[in-house]
């Protein structure tokens, strides 16, 4: 390796002494990007379901999973509130949890509009509203929200749901980013492309655009893609870049 | 918890890749060069100011690093083609290319002659152009599976007007985010992303000199100019560079036709 790579790069892009708590963080690119971070030399909190943080085996050092309810406040409250303590603060929160149900919209029911909101939008504000005091109170800190490009150009039929809240979680990152701006917070989204996850149900029949694979330039994408732009963002390097949406997307949006 | 230096090295180096960087000779361009010879890159100085671009080559060489500085002005058609077809017989081809060349003074929009609005043009978006004809048919050559990495430097001012007389260069970097979607997708078949930066105000020699030479008769005005719109304050080069060499890495090999503001808040401000 460059020595120089080492001495002046690596430094960079590192997050030795940092706290990262990443919702979602059990599966797909949620795990990818907070195996990622721990490579980086930061403690990671992988927060997701019962089911899911069961399922984890084989963690490296330095990364811990918590499983919680995430449609509860109270439970997100105490998620927060026990990984402060034991972690010291959170530097570092990635809001990666998502459902999606791929319904029709006129077969799509208001609990299950509801149910969807929940998650992907109203947790991703409560649990940002319970990590922001421990990043001011630590002098700063990095809010990375993992929506979609279907929240900008629709991809499938049936994201009516999930399409609107990832465009709600989109505009609150961009609030975020004004609001704590001057307590050296940086808040950015990442949409992702045609990533396929675990998470993706072998039911779905992809309609819609998204579904021809010539318009995905670079073909369909992997859940460690959004390595790359989740490390730039938390580490020392991207301090200066926040309130973007930023698509990783092998080209679907100029498709 | 230890840091595993390979993982970071993995996305974010760029061992024995031939970069042209376009207005290398200062600010961003500069800060650029530098930071790609570090993640392990073999630099072309491309410079309208040879001596500029000499210093910039001599201290990455003095450094350890691997640089030629070439005199060129990207508007003009044969000093890119001898530009590049030097880069490539220097390094035996080319992976990367930044344009960052520019060209910036205000002008009034009553007071300006067509000459100004041409030169403007004939820099930012035909010098973009003429760069990117040369390097992706070398990229090309080369095969998909070398590929190859393209930023292009636009502005802020493209998506939210910042300063007043500057009505040209907003259109000609408009013109270059145009060129950058429009490559993207023309160019993704042959493994190459073109990706776009967008700065918003940033401390280069370039900028201080703007605002405090005389001789330029321009006083700064605009919404930029506003007390805290740059929500994180001005950016030093260096933060610029980053994000440049994210798009060049193998970081970012899933984006392209990505416009990217770093912008410490400016937009959203």
């Amino acid at each position: 390796m460059n020595p120089q790579f080492e001495t002046q790069i690596a430094p960079m892009f590192c997050l030795t002494g940092k706290v990262a708590l990443v919702t979602g963080g059990a599966v797909g690119m949620g795990k990818s990007v907070g195996l990622a971070y721990a490579a980086a030399g930061a403690t990671v909190v992988l927060a997701d379901s019962d089911e899911r943080v069961a399922a984890l085996v084989d963690l490296p050092a330095g990364v811990s999973a918590r499983s919680y309810d995430i449609t509860s406040e109270e439970a997100i409250a105490t998620l927060v509130a026990d990984v402060v303590s034991e972690c010291g603060g959170v530097d570092i929160l990635v809001n990666g949890a998502v459902v999606n149900h791929n319904k029709p919209i006129l077969e799509t029911s208001a609990a299950e509009w509801d149910s969807v909101q929940s998650v992907n939008l109203r947790a991703a504000f409560i649990t940002t509203r319970q990590v922001v005091p421990s990043m001011q109170a630590r002098g700063g800190g990095r809010i990375i929200n993992i929506t979609t490009i279907g929240s900008v150009n629709p991809v499938l039929i049936g994201n009516g749901a999930y399409s609107a809240s990832r465009a709600g979680l989109n505009q609150f990152t961009r609030n975020c980013a004004l609001d704590f701006a001057g307590d050296a917070i940086t808040a950015n989204a990442i949409l992702p492309g045609a990533i396929i996850t675990e998470t993706i149900p072998s039911s779905l029949k992809p309609r819609g655009p998204g579904a021809d694979p010539t318009r995905h330039l670079g073909g369909f994408g992997k859940p460690e893609y959004v390595n790359g732009i989740a490390l730039l963002l938390a580490s020392p390097a991207g301090r200066y870049i926040t309130g973007q949406l930023i698509a990783v997307d092998g080209g679907f949006l100029i498709s | 918890m230890s840091i595993n230096t390979q993982a970071i090295c993995d996305l974010f180096a760029v061992p024995g890749k031939v970069a042209i960087v376009t207005g290398a000779g200062s600010g961003i361009g500069e800060a650029t060069a530098h930071l790609f010879s570090k993640a392990g890159a073999k630099v072309v100085i491309a410079d309208l100011v040879l001596e500029d671009g000499q210093r910039v080559a001599d201290a990455i060489n003095a450094d350890g690093g691997e640089a030629i500085a070439i005199s060129c002005d990207v508007s003009d058609e044969p000093q890119v083609q001898a530009m590049v077809a030097k880069a490539r017989e220097t390094f035996g081809g080319i992976d990367i290319l930044v344009n960052n060349a520019a060209y910036r003074p205000k002008a009034d929009f009553f007071g300006m002659g067509v000459d100004d609005w041409d030169r403007m043009h004939a820099v930012n978006t035909r010098g973009t152009f003429l760069c990117m004809r040369e390097v992706i048919k070398v990229m090309r050559d080369q095969g998909k599976e070398r590929g190859g990495a393209i930023i292009n430097i636009s502005t802020i001012g493209t998506a939210l007007p910042t300063i007043v007389n500057n009505v040209h260069y907003d259109s000609s970097k408009a013109g270059v985010n145009s060129i950058t979607k429009s490559t993207a997708s023309e160019f993704a078949v042959d493994g190459i992303r073109i990706n776009a930066v967008m700065p918003g105000g940033v401390s280069t020699g370039g900028a201080k000199k703007m605002q405090t030479d005389p001789s330029r008769n321009f006083v700064p005005k605009g919404p930029i100019m506003m007390p805290g719109r740059l929500l994180l304050g001005m950016a030093e080069p260096i933060q610029l560079a980053s994000a440049i060499l994210f798009l060049a890495s193998p970081a970012s090999s899933y984006m392209t036709g990505h416009i990217m503001a770093v912008d410490g808040g400016y937009l959203v401000g």
